[in-house]
């Protein structure tokens, strides 16, 4: 089952952590079963299941 | 995963690439304090929409999102929180640090861009077991020159 995941930021402006959002949020929309492309989650509680 | 975003100030020239990945309606939760009565409220509705879609990660960007979602999150009991700091000391106020400290208590992990940020968490509190370190980068695909351009 894939996880629901919310990014918030805080405006919609050129700045880095935006870029950084929507960068991630691309290669999630593409994923097949069972990949995650976001690497950020490697560590988290979440991720240990 | 299932991606979804939401904002603080729906304005700015990414919102038209950020239509295009297509997911779903971006909600705005438009703060006028940390301190009043509307912060309670978009709060709740924070609240409310994590739960009717079932939100399993929150990943928080800046200051004001860490301290908003965080919050959100945790009343909403979110499973998987975490937090971004991108600056180095010296941008806030002694009472925006408090309040900024309480968002990674609330967080399960928190990223940190740079050695020196991260040393900086350590300092401050953080517990080292619950930093990322993740450093920014440029995307070269989009710097390079095409074909028959003039750059």
């Amino acid at each position: 089952m894939k996880p629901n995941v919310l990014f918030i930021i805080d405006s919609f402006e050129q700045g880095g952590s935006e870029r950084q959002a929507l960068a991630a949020a691309a290669p999630a929309t593409r994923e097949r079963p069972g990949e995650c492309s976001h690497r950020l989650l490697t560590g988290s509680r979440f991720a240990k299941g | 995963m299932n991606v979804r975003i939401a904002c603080l100030q729906d304005r700015g020239s990414l919102k038209a690439e950020a239509e295009q990945l297509d997911l779903g309606e971006i909600h705005e939760y438009p703060l006028t304090s940390f301190y009043d009565l509307n912060f309670v409220k978009q709060l709740r509705r924070l609240v409310r929409f994590i739960k009717e879609n079932e939100i399993d990660v929150v990943h928080t960007h800046c200051f004001y999102t860490n301290i908003f979602g965080m919050t959100g999150a945790y009343l909403a009991r979110v499973r998987g929180r975490l937090t971004s700091k991108g600056e180095t000391d010296g941008f806030r106020t002694p009472m925006q640090k408090r309040a900024e400290r309480f968002s990674f208590r609330l967080a399960h992990r928190v990223i940190a861009n740079c050695l020196v940020v991260q040393q900086m968490l350590i300092r401050e509190g953080v517990n080292p077991r619950r930093i990322i370190q993740h450093y920014n980068g440029l995307d070269l695909d989009r710097m390079k020159v095409r074909p028959g351009s003039d750059a």
